[in-house]
């Protein structure tokens, strides 16, 4: 009687519904991608063409114009959308940089000697001291404006110490577990063992930590392209964008406010994902 | 608490090496060398570059001039700045103040907020006042501080001129009004920027603050004095409130670099004239004895931030500094 009841209530959770609580942030990041991708078609202007520089100069919203005009007489909306596949690209290839650095460092950490483990834990602690900005500050002095691949490098590069330190504490977690030291006792190589038992539990810390640096990246490229140290005209993002509004806040608020509501919008989901995920992967948090 | 302390302290002294290690990499990483820069002036023939790099030690190994680089900056040397005519470290002497005036006025602002949103929400989970201004957190900690600031100069500066819209002081108030004068009008200019970034700061203090409370809630101490019939207003104020405080000074004090960087960036909107203003000004003009400068210095300030940040969780907290 036991037993069947501990069975029948165990049968729903080997095959789980698909979480909820992910869909609306996911559908969110699912829509600015497809708007990202289908930009050209769906963009009612060339992004970059001044269409009429004396009478469409800061225009407010209108039917052919529905986000108004910058003040360069070009179509936000059609800005916003073109900006949308650099914004997302760089914090996509940014986040995927440090997930993949992090995640080989966050790993090779937790397999490692105590001794080596802990050199190259303290050196991440020493790293996360400096404050990122005035690192890329300091690139950007020395090698002049980066393209927007580079600055995805670029911020993938300045990003992974947190991945790193996630990763290593699901690593050591794991690592002394019962099937790991049964996998071992069977024969397995310790790149078997690495590679079969270890690094898939990782992945999912990857996947947690990689969405939050992707909305870490997104807001701090609008930052830094608003200082004008980002991404440079002719190509626009959104923080690009909010530098080209910014002047012109008393009498044309939405050219700024537009890219920074994109900004807001994609962190607010990327955020809510990431915190979400992690929820549903705490075993903490499976258990209520 | 001593060994805590040392601790700390070496922690921090190695976080301003590894800073000055790292620009001193990426200066030598970086495409040619001070005196290249006058490679387009042909009057400055091969044999004076030579012996300006000689002058210079550019000709020297790299790792004496690593070890020269790093005493340098042991004995605060930061080198010259082109742009501005003057030592790197005068510089920054000037600008760094403005930048801890905000960042010191901004942080305490959140954490006073802070903690009374949180402790208000942990103990009144029904109330709608503190679930109303979590929510408003949820999405103010997905802006970006400049961008709050931009809507605030909008708002406050632009439309209803009630504040300045940028710099420290008003130039004639500051030439000619009395040092009353002068105080209120700096703290005017204080107040669009300090709030700008503790708008987004005060979410984070209270969604840690609310988790650190809920966790000691439960704990036998908290449930000992409610027990003996303490009224709840004296339980969060006399026994929860002060374990719950570590754990977001903490938090706090790990999350600075990062709160210290969206400050640089939200200088630019205000035209506060620190660290950030400075730096990003010195990147358009490849001023790089500036840039690296402000990072070796930025850090330290940071690693300062942070051991102060770690001395209030073991005032708060004996036990942090205890040794394990």
């Amino acid at each position: 009687m036991t037993a069947a009841g501990a069975v029948s209530r165990r049968t729903p959770r080997a095959a789980p519904a698909f979480p909820r609580r992910l869909l609306l942030p996911l559908a969110t990041l699912a829509v600015l991608a497809a708007a990202a991708a289908l930009a050209p078609a769906l963009a009612p202007h060339d992004p970059a063409r001044q269409l009429d520089l004396v009478a469409l100069q800061n225009r407010p919203p209108s039917a052919p114009h529905p986000l108004g005009t910058d003040p360069y007489s070009r179509d936000v909306l059609s800005r916003a959308l073109h900006a949308a596949r650099v914004s997302l690209g760089v914090g996509a290839l940014a986040a995927l940089v440090s997930a993949l650095v992090g995640g080989t460092w966050g790993v090779l950490a937790g397999v490692a000697r105590p001794a080596v483990d802990g050199a190259m834990m303290r050196l991440v602690d020493l790293a996360l001291g400096i404050p990122r900005v005035l690192v890329l500050l300091v690139v950007v002095a020395l090698w002049g404006a980066v393209a927007p691949p580079t600055l995805a490098l670029l911020l993938g590069a300045t990003g992974w110490l947190g991945t790193s330190r996630l990763v290593r504490a699901q690593v050591i977690a794991v690592r002394e577990r019962d099937y790991v030291v049964a996998a071992r006792a069977l024969g397995a190589s310790p790149r078997r063992v690495l590679a079969r038992h270890l690094a898939p539990h990782a992945l999912a810390t990857l996947a947690v930590a990689g969405t939050s640096s992707f909305a870490d990246v997104v807001a701090l490229e609008a930052g830094l392209s608003y200082l004008g140290v980002g991404v440079r005209p002719p190509v626009a993002s959104w923080g690009s964008m909010i530098q080209d509004g910014a002047p012109f806040l008393a009498h044309a608020w939405w050219t700024a406010a537009v890219p920074i509501a994109c900004v807001v919008v994609t962190v607010l989901a990327a955020s809510a994902l990431g915190d979400r995920l992690g929820e549903l992967l705490d075993p903490r948090a499976r258990r209520r | 608490m001593l060994p805590f302390l040392l601790r700390r302290l070496l922690h921090a002294l190695a976080v301003v090496a590894l800073a000055a290690t790292v620009t001193f990499a990426l200066l030598h990483l970086a495409p040619g060398d001070p005196i290249a820069a006058t490679l387009e002036r042909p009057e400055v023939s091969e044999a004076v570059r030579d012996a300006w790099r000689r002058q210079y030690g550019l000709d020297r190994p790299v790792l004496e001039q690593y070890l020269r680089w790093l005493a340098g900056i042991g004995r605060g040397e930061l080198g010259w700045s082109f742009t501005q005519q003057r030592p790197v470290g005068a510089v920054l002497a000037e600008s760094l103040p403005r930048t801890l005036l905000l960042v010191g006025t901004a942080l305490t602002l959140a954490f006073g907020a802070g903690v009374v949103v949180g402790a208000v929400a942990a103990w009144r989970p029904r109330a709608w006042v503190p679930r109303a201004l979590l929510a408003a957190a949820v999405a103010l900690r997905a802006t970006p501080e400049f961008a709050i600031g931009l809507a605030l100069v909008s708002v406050f500066a632009v439309r209803l001129a009630l504040l300045p819209a940028g710099g420290v002081s008003d130039p004639l108030l500051e030439t000619l009004g009395t040092p009353g004068e002068r105080l209120a009008d700096r703290a005017r200019h204080l107040v669009l920027p300090a709030l700008a970034l503790a708008l987004g700061w005060t979410a984070i203090v209270a969604r840690h603050q609310r988790a650190a409370l809920r966790a000691v809630a439960d704990d036998d101490f908290v449930r000992t004095a409610r027990a003996k019939g303490a009224s709840g207003r004296r339980v969060l104020l006399r026994h929860a409130l002060r374990p719950a405080l570590a754990p977001t000074l903490t938090l706090l004090g790990l999350a600075l670099p990062t709160l210290a960087g969206g400050a640089l960036i939200t200088e630019a909107v205000f035209a506060w004239p620190g660290m950030g203003l400075v730096a990003a000004q010195a990147v358009g003009a490849r001023d790089y004895a500036l840039v690296t400068g402000a990072v070796v210095v930025g850090s330290a300030a940071v690693a300062a931030g942070s051991l102060i940040a770690d001395l209030l969780v073991a005032l708060v907290d004996p036990r942090a500094g205890r040794p394990r």
